[in-house]
């Protein structure tokens, strides 16, 4: 019996033992993750900076290179030549010259990061990692509060009235297509007669195209996939080309007086010159047509008296001999 | 003196005298469980002595092995109910790798000394009042007092150094178990991969959230032994009065618990 209660009261002891000795480990575990120390930890390097605004940057904040974590942050401290930053990195980095360190937001919800950049591989090493210098920090609220008070700077300017007499302008046009006036007004409007025009046009048009289709008129035709037409006209213009050519060459009464042989030209001037000297001398009244033409009408008496005398001469000669005039007229002709 | 004789009032005239009356209890109560709770942690210079050391493990048995089930239960479905509460308003801003901060830091503040504090209260807080309750019934606490054995020292501080010890650990064990379950919700429902929900929990981890939730709990577990042990040593009128104190301990208990945990928040954020 007592031996059964020893035997109870030494598993009770090794269970309590056991449950608060591993809440003790894991609390003490827990505690050191969250502190940031390591005792396993190697090859650690440290870097020191000197920031105008560590803008919250805490202890065991990550240490951000190439948008890897190579470390933590050690400790903040205010000096007076700025906020002294010192980390602990887990990786070598060398810095050059054009290297930058500066803290940033890690979210919109808050957290900071130092970023490290290690700077241009070209140029020449930074020698001492522990004089960093590092840059004003980005802020996103600094940010959003720059913007804000732009907005409000051009909202303060015209920008208001504009708005207004824009929102003044809508109201008015809004108040129109209400009335239904105007074509988008119309559009918008109950009364159906514009749809109903647009319908029986659509309809048209679709009766157009579908005889269009259907290969109905010369338009039809044109669009048809008979290719008489097309052929008909190839060889048209076929011809045509022919009878440039022709002409080009100087082929032809129409190619010569198209062509550069300026003979027929020639050949026309002192025709036309020659014209031109006789019609002179006709109208000068020279020779036989000039006087004939002039107004000199002593020919013209001449002659009239002339015929008249024949006239009276053959009058004579019919009464005298009908047949035989008549005969004579009638074979006379032959 | 643990064992009193009934006090008598004369009855009230008027609401006014009434209250007077509660008000003057009430105070009257509340000296007295601290007198308990000071007495209990004055002996704890007897800590080491084998027979109470004996004790002390007893109740530390008690508190926390046979507790950690119900704990274990708690504390995962509690990770697993913040996880999937909290992720599901995440989710609307494509924010759920934000679900591991959201628990771990408010399992290390709040839910973690809250659960393990209301649990321990409901069991083994309760357990205490009934067990006090039935020996005062039974009048082993006026023998006790007759034979010179401090009922404080004989069953208040092992009670008190077992649940002082405890209900941090148990805070921090609740802590990392929710956690766990949280991870479990975030990869099942909301796809977040378990190494960034760990990653990201971890990252949020600090240790003010931690120690001053350890503290939290060392105060509940002060808490919950001296109202235990209190509305045990004022039990009266036999079962019936065993049972209204153990009623009596878990509804004060808890209102304690959730007073003292917003004051505690209340002075160090």
């Amino acid at each position: 019996m007592r031996h059964s209660s020893v035997n109870r009261e030494l598993r009770t002891e090794f269970a309590v033992g056991a449950l608060v000795g591993l809440l003790f480990l894991g609390l003490a575990i827990f505690t050191i993750v969250i502190s940031g120390k390591s005792f396993f930890r190697k090859n650690v390097f440290e870097m020191e900076a000197v920031l105008p605004d560590a803008m919250g940057l805490r202890r065991n904040d990550p240490v951000i290179a190439k948008g890897t974590t190579v470390g933590t942050v050690k400790d903040v401290f205010f000096a007076t030549d700025g906020v002294h930053v010192s980390a602990i990195l887990e990786a070598p980095v060398v810095f050059h010259e054009g290297y930058s360190v500066k803290v940033v937001s890690t979210s919109i919800l808050g957290g900071r990061q130092l970023v490290l950049f290690e700077g241009d591989p070209e140029k020449p090493i930074v020698p001492d990692p522990k004089k960093l210098i590092g840059e004003k920090p980005a802020d996103f609220m600094e940010d959003a509060g720059a913007a804000v008070g732009k907005l409000r700077e051009f909202l303060d300017g015209n920008a208001l009235d504009d708005f207004s007499s824009f929102a003044a302008n809508l109201k008015v046009l809004g108040a129109r297509l209400e009335n239904g006036e105007g074509t988008l007004g119309k559009l918008l409007s109950t009364d159906d007669e514009l749809y109903t025009n647009l319908n029986a046009t659509v309809s048209n048009l679709r009766s157009i195209t579908d005889r269009l289709e259907a290969g109905e008129g010369t338009l039809g035709r044109l669009l048809s996939s008979d290719d008489e037409i097309y052929t008909n006209l190839n060889a048209t213009v076929a011809n045509l080309r022919s009878i440039t050519d022709r002409l080009e060459a100087g082929e032809g009464t129409l190619g010569k007086l198209l062509s550069s042989d300026d003979e027929i030209y020639t050949n026309l001037n002192a025709t036309v010159a020659n014209l031109r000297s006789i019609t002179d001398r006709l109208e000068a009244g020279e020779g036989t047509l000039g006087k004939l033409l002039s107004s000199d009408e002593q020919m013209y008496d001449n002659i009239n008296g002339a015929v008249t005398d024949v006239r009276e001469l053959m009058d004579d000669m019919r009464e005298a001999n009908t047949l035989s005039t008549f005969t004579s007229l009638l074979f006379s002709g032959f | 003196m643990i064992v009193r004789e009934p006090e008598s009032r004369p009855e009230p005239r008027n609401f006014l005298e009434a209250l007077g009356q509660k008000v003057f209890t009430l105070i009257s109560e509340i000296g007295r469980a601290s007198m308990i709770c000071i007495e209990g942690t004055l002996c704890f210079r007897h800590l080491f002595r084998s027979r109470t050391r004996h004790e002390v493990i007893r109740q530390l048995h008690i508190c926390a092995v046979k507790s950690l089930p119900v704990v274990t239960v708690v504390a995962f479905f509690i990770g697993m109910i913040l996880a999937l509460q909290i992720g599901i308003e995440l989710r609307r801003y494509n924010q759920e790798t934000l679900i591991g901060p959201a628990v771990m830091t408010s399992m290390l503040r709040e839910m973690g000394p809250f659960m393990s504090g209301l649990v321990l209260a409901a069991s083994v807080g309760a357990a205490m009042a009934a067990q006090i309750g039935t020996m005062m019934v039974n009048e082993e606490i006026a023998a006790l007092e007759i034979m010179d054995i401090s009922p404080v020292r004989f069953l208040v501080m092992p009670r008190l150094a077992a649940m002082m010890l405890t209900v941090p650990l148990l805070s921090f064990y609740t802590c990392m178990v929710g956690v766990v379950g949280g991870g479990l919700v975030s990869y099942t429902q909301l796809s977040v991969p378990w190494a960034v929900y760990w990653q990201n929990a971890m990252d949020f981890a600090n240790m003010k959230a931690l120690y001053v939730g350890l503290f939290k709990a060392l105060l509940f577990g002060f808490t919950i032994v001296t109202v235990s042990c209190y509305e045990g040593f004022r039990t009266r009128n036999g079962a019936v009065g065993v049972g209204q104190a153990t009623r009596q301990s878990v509804v004060t208990n808890f209102l304690v618990i959730l007073v003292i945990g917003y004051f505690v928040t209340r002075l160090f954020y």
